[in-house]
């Protein structure tokens, strides 16, 4: 689907049939991200629709030419990471006990199985702690860099790497079971 | 370990980053939902702020409200001064005169009678008006000289009565007035103040009001002598007093414009001579907006600045003021956006692979050296070169806001042209863009920021304005400046701030 000046004045002029089939092309993309971060469909549903909401009141902020996937993506991530803002406390869900953690060693080498399944790895992905989750979607799947993320959450830089580190071991943990039993 | 952490990372980025999925229903009819009420839902209700703000400006107007009223009604000229709003109106043909309604010696209630001067009228004019404690002085003294006014009367009248009659009284002459009807006297003497003395003291000028002669004004007066006297003046002044048991009771003094041409217009003065009142204004204008920008990083608030330029946008909304002698507090609602024009180049990079495909040939030679057979050999060269793609944008960021401004200021001027400096705060709720673009540290891969919903600045103004009677018109400079943060991100801060100027029409409430 190209996203040119006669489609946007379709949307600005609230073109049903031209929004519904842009919600269409752009869902993937939206679900793509909402998946990882939310496990609730209610949830997933409120970040999909509330980002697509953005994306069609801010069709004008958008420059024909360029990706428009690449600025829906980042206005759903937008919309997750201000999601997560709102959370009450949510700095509390970063604060970890350096010491004790830095006195344990990952001693799980497992080797991994690329084979495994997408739905299989969601759903790994899902069992870690949900700062931990945000810290690595943003770091490994949405490409933030550790920097970023430090100001995108308002944490510690230090704490940005904790829980990456924390997100491989505890993946690797729970991958285990999963190559074990292929 | 490195290899091991990014092929767990990679894995998750290959499996989990772009995925397929349909849409279902339930998202889709919850997008509906959505669709049908986009206005709603994007409107929002403001919250403590807001009402807050409200509650401010309703009280603030009540307050004004019961400070007119206290001022009107409290006795302020004299412990034995108090003040009754019994007035009422009689129409004339093509004018209005005031009478005030009072009781007399019988505990009747009666009109007495006005007094009538044309240049009393000019010096009763607001801006004529002499200080208050120079009226509170003026007005004490002249209590004191109908007092005595009044002992001299009644001993003359004791002794008129007591002696023989010569002649028959009078009505025009003063001299000759009985003091029967004590309250229509003390209300000529009263009156005007100063302006009365000169019409018991026979001013000629007085004279030339009635043409043929002088005259008071009394409940006998003929009523359509009055009514000629009032097509005649531009204006009737009015102090109603009455004397009741050595108890003196002074009403407010009435000042009316009684010209043919505006025969209904009036304003109503107060005994200090000046009292608060209200007025409200309508406006528009323009603002010329710039950022100030702070940033974690030392060199992203230059870089910006460096791509972004003033935005000149537009304002409107009304006020209303309440005067409070030469003070004035002032609120009301305004509509205006803070913004900036951003120019900025982002640049792509893509890496290309590029192929030279070169055919190479073995020859196979006899023992002659005659080529008997080739064999053609394909070498392919891989290239990776990177490109470098730019594109040119030009983005408007405006951040539309509903303010209740706060403001406090001073009246320079008495004439027709006065001077207002003011300060006040505006308490700004966000309203419907609430977006901005924005470049990121390296002047690449344009981020988006949200406003924050509720702000306050400050505000400093200087109103020029031309008054038209109840009417006016003013130009009005001011500079604007936010308090807090409009935009708070980790990359940066934002605030604007603005010189702009509104035009704008008034009227006395």
């Amino acid at each position: 689907m190209d996203i040119n000046e006669p489609l946007i004045e379709q949307i600005r002029k609230n073109d049903r049939k031209t929004i519904l089939t842009l919600y269409n092309e752009t869902f993937s993309v939206l679900m793509s991200v909402a998946v990882r971060y939310n496990n609730n469909e209610e949830d997933q549903m409120t970040i999909v629709n509330n980002s697509f909401m953005k994306i069609i009141t801010k069709i004008d902020q958008y420059k024909v030419g360029s990706s428009f996937f690449s600025w829906a993506k980042r206005i759903g991530q937008n919309e997750i990471i201000d999601q997560f803002r709102k959370e009450k406390n949510y700095k509390e869900l970063f604060q970890f006990d350096a010491e004790n953690e830095l006195k344990q060693e990952s001693t799980v080498e497992n080797s991994i199985d690329e084979k495994i399944e997408a739905e299989e790895l969601e759903r790994i992905l899902h069992q870690l702690p949900n700062a931990t989750k945000v810290v690595f979607n943003m770091y490994a799947i949405d490409g933030y860099s550790t920097k970023e993320i430090q100001k995108e959450l308002n944490i510690k830089y230090e704490t940005v790497k904790w829980h990456i580190k924390e997100a491989r071991k505890k993946l690797r943990v729970l991958m285990a079971p999963e190559m074990e039993t292929k | 370990m490195s290899d091991k952490k990014n092929h767990i990372d990679n894995l998750f980025k290959e499996k989990l980053g772009e995925r397929s999925f349909e849409v279902p229903a339930a998202f889709l009819a919850d997008l509906e939902n959505k669709l049908d009420a986009p206005i709603l839902a994007s409107k929002r209700i403001p919250g403590f702020w807001f009402w807050l703000s409200s509650i401010l400006v309703v009280g603030m107007a009540t307050t004004g409200y019961f400070m007119l009223e206290e001022t009107e009604t409290t006795p302020k000229l004299h412990s034995a001064i108090k003040t009754e709003n019994k007035i009422t109106t009689r129409k004339f043909a093509n004018s209005e005169a005031l009478f005030v309604k009072v009781k007399n010696a019988d505990d009747k209630e009666t009109f007495v009678a006005a007094s009538t001067f044309k240049k009393a009228a000019k010096a009763f004019q607001p801006e004529n008006q002499k200080k208050l404690s120079a009226m509170k002085k003026e007005v004490e003294t002249n209590f004191k000289r109908v007092e005595d006014s009044i002992k001299l009367a009644n001993q003359s009248n004791l002794m008129a009565s007591s002696g023989p009659r010569n002649s028959s009284p009078d009505p025009t002459n003063s001299g000759d007035r009985t003091l029967d009807n004590r309250e229509e006297q003390l209300l000529v003497y009263l009156g005007a103040n100063n302006i009365v003395r000169k019409f018991l003291t026979q001013d000629p000028q007085f004279g030339a009001f009635n043409g043929q002669r002088r005259q008071f004004l009394t409940d006998a007066t003929n009523l359509s002598f009055v009514d000629d006297t009032l097509r005649r003046i531009r204006y009737v002044i009015i102090d109603s007093v009455v004397i009741r048991d050595s108890l003196v009771i002074r009403d407010s003094i009435i000042y009316i414009d009684s010209s043919l041409q505006n025969p209904t217009k009036t304003t109503k003065l107060k005994d200090e001579g000046k009292k608060s009142r209200f007025e409200i204004q309508a406006f528009g204008g323009f603002m010329m907006v710039r950022p100030k920008i702070e940033s974690p990083f030392d060199t992203y608030p230059k870089l910006l600045k460096s791509k972004e330029t003033a935005l000149t946008t537009p304002n409107f909304g009304f006020a209303l003021n309440v005067y409070l002698r030469d003070l004035c507090i002032g609120s009301g609602a305004e509509y205006y956006h803070w913004g900036d024009k951003s120019a900025f180049t982002e640049t792509q990079t893509s890496n290309e692979m590029t192929f030279d495909i070169n055919t190479f040939y073995q020859y196979i030679l006899d023992s002659n050296g005659q080529v008997i057979d080739s064999i053609p050999f394909t070498q392919i060269d891989t290239n990776i070169i990177t490109v470098a793609s730019t594109k040119n944008y030009n983005v408007t960021n405006t951040y539309s806001q509903f303010s209740i401004p706060l403001k406090f200021g001073y009246v320079f001027g008495k004439n027709k042209w006065k001077f207002i400096p003011r300060v006040g705060l505006n308490f700004e709720f966000a309203m419907a863009r609430r977006t901005g673009i924005y470049v990121d540290q390296n002047g690449n891969n344009p981020f988006e920021v949200t406003e924050r919903n509720f702000g306050m600045s400050y505000v400093i103004s200087t109103e020029l304005r031309r008054d038209f009677g109840n009417w006016h018109v003013f130009v009005c400079p001011y500079f604007r400046n936010n308090i807090n943060f409009l935009i708070e991100s980790p990359e940066m801060n934002r605030k604007y701030g603005g010189f702009g100027t509104t035009f704008g029409i008034g009227v006395r409430l």
